[in-house]
């Protein structure tokens, strides 16, 4: 038996069973009908209860597993990690109240940000670089209409 | 019947002969190629940043170029198995073992023409086994009842889910949770406003392209980020006039090739197992027919003819039961299923009927897609060599870039941008507690047909369960699932003491651990 493996079955299996328990809540909230006329329920339900059961399998898998997958092999990286879903939240959050230019230009600095063997030239030029990419190509010849800049 | 399908292909090459289509095929193939070559970057994620760019596209052009994307991803993943060693797309893995040997002894030009050939053979007979068993399947299938079509799908789901990487348990799981993803939103009955969280935009449903690019666009940099080391290619030269192998080497090659072929367009019927098996399937058993097992492993022409020309035949023959019957049989299939249901197109056995433009359009285009990268490839290999080269850490913003604007696009509201994000993070959880996502898809494209089929059949049946039994096809479908499950289950605990697991040959101490790349998990 293995010990992190274990203990991750048992964290995967609990999200999976609550995630399916959310499913039965919202399910509940509707007709469900009968087998033979089923109703908005009925088919989301049966899925709620199928994961919940997944689920409940899957935390005890992981007390007889003796090899780890290989998904969760690769350390996390908090810095990469961060930047990613920042530049993303950033495009979002500019391309809303500032326009599509700070939002690509800001958004892929951040996103560059993310790597330690990236440089500031480097980040600036990819950056430039999309962001003549988002003017001529999306905003000019597909005519996205995302203005460019919002004053 | 060789007659019609014979008209029917002329026909189909009219279609793709079309200036617009050709021109779409070609980028298809071109993108592909370039995404295989580029390491970290997965088919999924391409397919997926160029679909919502096909919604303003005619159906037949956008689906050419979503399979030539396909297609030709493949012809740009052996060349990093073969010169770097580095099994980064997983159906070439296995390319690694005798391709990088013959690159060592300075042969690794012949190695890719050798690939280049076989993949031409394999994606030739799969072609040619899609124009004659489509048809039959879809004959047969035409006879189907709500309850067959729901066995069938059962049968489908829990083949890509048990038959690709990790634990079928898990896969299982992930199928499950695309099937509930996939009845997010409006009641197709009633129109109640299902599992929406209250939130208005989610009432059409999840965008299958916001699921697409959070699951294997930003999941997968949120895994690779400061994880895929850069390449070193200084050195490694491809000079043309070496791809062309000698007399010898093509006469050991060819059987290969003609038996690599043979088990990938086996494996194409059997749903589920997709291109990774077949590639893994047909070097085994080229090792164990071969009388020297010694001189695999240090760069047998052998090794390298057979499974890639298994792997092109099992790309085009997975074809076969996405278009014949309309279900997919891995998650690159469901995400073109995905595609042709935005075209407003019904997938299934009438597909072929309705819409002969698309499937004939298709095959031929195939051929003329594989043409183009035989003709491509040679002039431009060593532009390949060169962009392996390029390091992730200017690879993913970018791509993050055209995944914000392609989410964006689709519907020009930012809101869909927040939906991919949270996919995406809540994908990277899930890969962090050891799933693979890529089932996901799979339900989720399959989630609304099967709850329609499955509330059809028991209405029809009045609730009688045993209508899935009594009918004999169904029954059949059935049958083959519980065996399927079984064989699994029998399978895993039997492994378990000694870790035997094909692909984890990938692991053992002659390859490099490539698990940093992230795989394209077809």
């Amino acid at each position: 038996m293995n010990g992190a493996t274990a203990r991750r079955d048992l964290l995967a299996g609990g999200l999976l069973a609550l995630i399916g328990a959310g499913v039965v809540v919202d399910a509940r909230g509707h007709a469900i009908g009968t087998l033979g006329h089923m109703q908005a329920g009925y088919f989301p339900l049966l899925l709620g209860i199928l994961l919940i059961v997944l689920g409940v399998l899957t935390s005890l898998s992981g007390l007889i597993a003796e090899e780890s997958e290989s998904a969760a092999d690769h350390p996390l990286d908090l810095r990469g990690c961060a930047a990613i879903i920042l530049s993303v939240v950033a495009f979002v959050l500019l391309g809303e109240y500032a326009g599509l230019l700070p939002a690509t230009f800001l958004s892929a600095l951040i996103a560059a940000a993310g790597d330690r063997k990236m440089s500031v030239t480097g980040a600036l030029v990819l950056a430039a670089t999309l962001s003549l990419m988002a003017a001529l190509l999306f905003s000019y010849a597909l005519n996205m209409p995302l203005p460019l800049v919002r004053l | 019947m060789l007659a019609t399908a014979l008209n029917d292909l002329w026909h189909g090459f009219g279609v793709a002969f079309e200036p617009q289509n050709l021109m779409w095929c070609f980028v298809g193939v071109l993108f592909g190629n370039i995404v295989g070559v580029l390491p970290g970057m997965g088919v999924l994620a391409a397919i997926s940043v160029l679909l919502p760019l096909t919604f303003a596209m005619k159906p037949v052009g956008a689906i050419l170029m979503l399979a030539g994307i396909y297609y030709g991803a493949q012809y740009g993943g052996a060349i990093c198995s073969i010169l770097l060693n580095l099994p980064c797309h997983p159906p070439h893995a296995v390319t690694c073992l005798d391709g990088y040997p013959m690159t060592k002894q300075g042969k690794g030009a012949t190695a890719l023409g050798i690939t280049m050939l076989s993949s031409f053979v394999g994606a030739s007979f799969g072609i040619v086994e899609m124009i004659f068993f489509a048809p039959v399947l879809v004959g047969f299938a035409l006879h189907f009842g709500p309850e067959d079509i729901c066995a069938l799908m059962l049968l489908g789901l829990l083949a890509g889910s048990t038959l690709s990487k990790g634990s079928p348990l898990k896969g299982i799981a992930m199928t499950v949770l695309g099937l509930i993803l996939g009845i997010v939103g409006s009641d197709p009955n009633s129109g109640e406003q299902r599992l929406t969280l209250g939130i208005p935009q989610l009432a059409d449903g999840i965008e299958i392209v916001a699921l697409a690019l959070g699951l294997f666009g930003i999941a997968e940099f949120l895994k690779s980020v400061n994880n895929v080391p850069t390449l070193n290619v200084r050195g490694t030269q491809v000079r043309l006039r070496d791809m062309r192998p000698s007399r010898a080497e093509l006469k050991r090659a060819a059987p290969a090739m003609v038996r690599g072929t043979l088990i990938g367009s086996l494996c194409a019927l059997i749903p589920g197992t997709g291109p990774t098996i077949a590639s893994f399937v047909a070097y085994a058993s080229e090792k164990n027919l071969s009388r020297n097992k010694a001189d695999f492993g240090r760069g047998e022409v052998r090794g390298v003819a057979a499974p890639e020309a298994a792997t092109h035949a099992s790309v085009q023959g997975d074809f076969i039961p996405t278009f014949s019957l309309g279900i997919p049989g891995d998650s690159v299939m469901a995400l073109l299923l995905g595609a042709l249901i935005v075209q407003g197109i019904q997938p299934g056995p009438q597909l072929i009927t309705e819409h002969p433009d698309i499937f004939w359009g298709l095959i031929a285009s195939f051929w003329i897609g594989n043409i183009l990268l035989i003709v491509m490839n040679v002039p431009l290999i060593g532009i390949w060599v060169k962009m392996l080269a390029i390091p992730y850490r200017y690879l993913y913003p970018s791509a993050l870039f055209f995944i914000c604007m392609g989410v964006y696009g689709v519907s020009n509201d930012l809101f869909l941008v927040c939906e991919t994000l949270a996919i995406g993070i809540g994908g990277y959880m899930l890969l962090r507690l050891g799933f693979h996502p890529a089932p996901i898809l799979l339900g989720f494209v399959l989630g609304p047909r099967f709850e329609e089929n499955f509330r059809r059949a028991m209405l029809l049946s009045r609730g009688d369960l045993n209508v899935f039994i009594e009918s004999p096809i169904s029954a059949t479908f059935l049958g083959l699932a519980v065996l399927l499950v079984t064989a699994q289950v029998v399978l895993h605990l039997r492994r378990r003491p000694r870790q035997g697991h094909a692909p984890r040959v990938l692991r053992s101490p002659a390859l490099p651990a490539c698990e940093t790349v992230p795989p394209t998990q077809i």
